[in-house]
């Protein structure tokens, strides 16, 4: 038994927010026990304690990460010339330092939100070999040849449920995610633009009817996530009415939008650019059924992994260095830019300052999620940064001080006055993502749950507090002390499984060998391919 | 061969695997090569390898280190077998196009829909609609820059065949390359990957890489998962990973006696015999009869044969879970390596 004593515990979900201890046995958070002493006591005075952060978007592994690693060996730490300058010698590249770098900011679960179905068992390898946190992984879907057939058929809405369940379990996915639904089939028939309401060509459905059949088979299939969507239009000026527009779409249902802040633009001004963020937060405000994350850009060199395979067409022409990855596979595809985010950009300038609008603006905690959207607007070793920016306005008028004024002003950044509380901060990256994910045994302190635990030193540089916790305990163990990493358990990939009947597996058998030539065994994640003793955890579907 | 022997005698399997282990622990700098084996094999030596400081290459390590570097240079724009096999129209096979590996890539993609063919430097015998003649790899780069400077307009006067290849391969709906690195050198790789995104500014078009032999794709891919770098490289405490194409290549290391002990880890391909410059462990197939045996060899099963095994597949570029068709009691080559691992003494397994 381990006692963690004297802490100042946060935990919005069992109303916790003063002093206490916490007991803990096996993997659990146990009562405090009557006559027997724990083994270990760890003095946590003068420290925060919350339960362990859970990250729900973050790109941590599959091949498209893993491209993106073999594009720019030059990147890595140790292939730079003073590594601890740049950005990148802190993204944590090899599946190791992810893991460690996670626990030593206290994060216990992270989840990698773009499995490509004919890739799954790839990506479950890589997560297999992330040390310490759990991860999840959601399956993209919207862009396969068979799921439009039956949407163009109009095929029933069992049978899309069916084909959705078949997926999630045959990837191992812990939810579905969309991607500018059919953007990638668009593509591929030379499609180099794709909204809400285009055509797929030669398939006969729309954007708008793929989102919403997948809304409706997630959601009826009670896979606790909703269903996650990356909307058309990511990047482009102007693209707040598109991101307004399917909220719009989607309502009456649970619908999660990803990184909001690439659609958080307006056309004002003379550059044609500028922060829509306020109208985006008003409509999340209003929207009870909506939640989002932001992925914040920071400034610096990053590498963008996106499965939006035709928006990174376009975003190839702004690599920086000057090299890409674009790659069509089968059911859909990837792109893979390196950039670097300039603070002397206009663009860059007024996207960073869209980002902090929107996590200012949107009231409800529990409805916005902190993101980088690793890597794509920063790694995420930026986020005890992006807290303090958020926890302090000093650290926040500073910054913008030394920011070019002219971008600035095409934002609303500077008018606000918002501070982030402890308890805030513990919604955002404990209680709500459980909450959000389905996951009722982690994200808070109660008796029972999981034993994922941070500790954090009380610090005034907010940012020092949360890049190194003083205890990351993970699953009952110990994992992390005083900021370094001193045990590297493995973790679990969290699956749901909704439930797939045979009838689908039979007509996806006919249509994998007919297409392909090949059995869907190819595409099949089988939990004794991962070379782990007890890969998966199971997340209960709602009944 | 038995199932393990020490300096040529037969031994059992265990005193063989802390003969082994007792080798890799005295070394200086140790390398781990071959890694022609399945996935969970590739893992556990480059986990092993990590844990040892040991330089590291696959059996195919000069073909793969091209592919990568000419990946790390300029990018790509890339495509799978089955999507090319279903929806191409155009294929260019750049190169000469045998091998087992790439006559198979080549068949499969050619099952589906009908295509029109243009050939560089083919044999013969190969059926196309347009054919350019190239004698040799640098005739193949030269042929490709012809090629893309025929479509960019910049000849005045084109060859007859170059500007019915352009013709082609500008109509084409979907067009697709189909090379092995094999068999090109880095500029014919680079021109090729160049003139395969100029197309895409108008239409679609990509490239297939022939995967390389005996699981090298799969190896590139853990390496780079696992080190966060391209293969022919090392991990060491104090450094991290260092990725160096000519430093790290097993051969060189070997050649100039920097290295003092190798682990070959098989089954799928057997070693060269340049390895066996220094004291060698091999992992290998029950067909393996060198005519000296190595200081230590261990039998291990085939995967997708003895036991089950993850290995990249050609038509869909993923890596999928290969059932055993016969299957036995043969060890596989994760189990040894993994054993190997567990047997070093404390100071050097990382734990």
């Amino acid at each position: 038994m381990i006692h963690l004593k004297g802490g100042y515990l946060v935990d919005p979900v069992n109303r916790l927010d003063g002093p206490g201890d916490l007991w803990i046995e096996g993997e659990h958070i146990v009562a405090p026990p009557s006559g027997r002493l724990a083994a270990e006591t760890i003095d946590c005075s003068g420290c925060v304690v919350m339960a362990g952060a859970i990250d729900i978007h973050s790109h941590i592994g599959g091949g498209s990460v893993n491209t993106a690693r073999l594009l720019l060996p030059e990147q890595h730490p140790a292939a730079l010339w003073r590594a601890s300058d740049t950005a990148l010698s802190r993204i944590g590249f090899d599946v190791e330092t992810t893991g460690r770098l996670y626990a030593e900011m206290g994060f216990t679960t992270v989840v990698e939100p773009a499995m490509m179905p004919s890739n799954g068992l790839h990506a479950h390898l890589e997560l297999a070999d992330i040390p310490i946190i759990d991860k999840g992984a959601l399956v993209v879907l919207g862009n396969e040849d068979f799921l439009l057939t039956l949407l163009r058929e109009k095929d029933s809405r069992s049978a899309v449920r069916d084909y959705v369940s078949y997926m999630v379990e045959s990837t191992g996915a812990l939810g579905v995610k969309v991607i500018n639904a059919g953007a990638s089939a668009a593509f591929k028939a030379n499609a180099r633009t794709f909204s809400l309401d285009d055509e797929v060509p030669g398939h006969g459905v729309t954007s708008r009817q793929i989102v919403l059949a997948l809304q409706q088979a997630v959601d009826e299939l009670g896979i606790p996530h909703p269903l996650h969507i990356h909307c058309n239009n990511l990047g482009v000026p102007g693209n707040a009415d598109t991101a307004l527009a399917t909220m719009e779409a989607t309502s009456g249902r649970a619908a999660h939008f990803a990184h909001v802040q690439f659609y958080g633009y307006g056309k004002e001004g003379r550059r044609g650019f500028s922060s829509a963020a306020a109208r985006v937060a008003e409509q999340v405000n209003r929207r009870k059924d909506v939640t989002v994350d932001v992925g914040q850009i920071m400034f610096g060199q990053t590498v963008t992994i996106s499965s939006d395979t035709l928006r990174q067409f376009t975003a190839r022409n702004f690599s920086r260095p000057r090299k890409w990855v674009i790659s069509e596979t089968d059911f859909n595809g990837s792109g893979i830019v390196p950039y670097r985010y300039s603070s002397s950009d206009f663009y860059n300038v007024v996207q960073w300052a869209v980002g902090l609008e929107l996590f200012l603006l949107i009231d409800d905690p529990w409805r916005v999620f902190f993101t980088t959207d690793h890597p794509n607007g920063a790694p995420f070793t930026a986020y005890p940064e992006l807290f303090a920016l958020l926890m302090d306005r000093q650290v926040r008028s500073n910054a913008i001080a030394a920011l070019p004024k002219r971008a600035l002003a095409m934002t609303g950044l500077a008018s606000i006055g918002r501070e982030y509380t402890l308890a805030e901060i513990a919604i955002m990256t404990r209680a709500a993502p459980a909450r959000l994910l389905g996951l009722a045994d982690r994200g808070h302190l109660g008796r029972g749950a999981r034993a994922d635990i941070a500790v954090y030193r009380r610090r005034e540089d907010k940012a020092e507090m949360f890049r190194h916790a003083a205890v990351t305990v993970k699953g009952g163990a110990i994992v992390v002390r005083d900021g370094t990493v001193i045990a590297r358990p493995e973790g679990r990939a969290l699956v749901v499984k909704p439930g797939a009947g045979s009838a689908i597996s039979r007509r996806m058998e006919r249509y994998y060998d007919t297409t392909f030539g090949l059995s869907p065994r190819f595409f099949h994640v089988d939990a004794a391919a991962l070379g782990r003793s007890d890969p998966f955890l199971e997340v209960a579907c709602r009944s | 061969m038995a199932e393990a022997y020490v300096n040529g005698q037969a031994v059992p399997r265990d005193a063989a695997i802390a003969a082994a282990a007792r080798l890799l622990a005295s070394s200086t700098l140790p390398v781990i090569a071959g890694l022609a084996a399945d996935v969970a094999a590739i893992r556990a030596g480059l986990r092993l390898a990590r844990a040892i400081g040991a330089v590291v290459d696959h059996a195919a390590g000069a073909e793969l280190s091209r592919q990568a570097e000419v990946l790390a240079r300029s990018g790509t724009m890339a495509t799978t077998a089955q999507e090319v096999r279903q929806f191409g129209d155009v294929l260019l096979l750049a190169g000469p196009g045998d091998g087992d590996e790439t006559t198979r890539l080549i068949d499969y993609v050619c099952l589906g829909r009908q295509k029109r063919v243009i050939t560089i430097g083919a044999a013969p015998s190969r059926p196309a609609t347009v054919s350019l003649a190239a004698a040799d790899e640098h005739a193949v780069a030269a042929a490709l820059a012809l090629l893309r400077a025929t479509l960019a307009g910049r000849l005045a006067a084109p060859p007859a065949d170059y500007v019915e290849a352009a013709e082609l391969l500008r109509q084409a709906r979907f067009g697709a390359v189909v090379y092995s690195a094999a068999r090109l050198s880095s500029p014919a790789l680079e021109m090729l990957l160049g003139l395969a995104g100029d197309l895409n500014a108008a239409h679609r078009f990509s490239t297939v890489a022939v995967p390389g032999p005996a699981n090298g794709e799969a190896a590139l891919q853990i390496c780079g998962w696992l080190f966060g770098v391209p293969l022919r490289s090392r991990w060491t405490a104090a450094a991290g990973a260092k990725h160096d194409p000519w430093r790290y290549d097993v051969r060189r290391v070997i050649g100039e006696g920097e290295a003092d002990a190798a682990l070959w880890i098989g089954p799928l391909q057997d070693p060269p015999d340049w390895l066996r410059a220094v004291p060698t462990i091999v992992l290998a197939g029950r067909g393996y009869a060198p005519d000296t045996m190595p200081q230590v060899a261990i039998s291990v099963g085939r995967p997708g044969v003895d036991h089950p095994g993850v290995l990249h597949q050609l038509e869909t570029q993923a890596l999928s879970l290969v059932p055993a068709s016969r299957p036995t009691a043969l060890p596989s080559s994760a189990e040894i390596v993994a054993a190997i691992h567990a047997a070093l003494p404390q100071s050097r397994s990382g734990a």
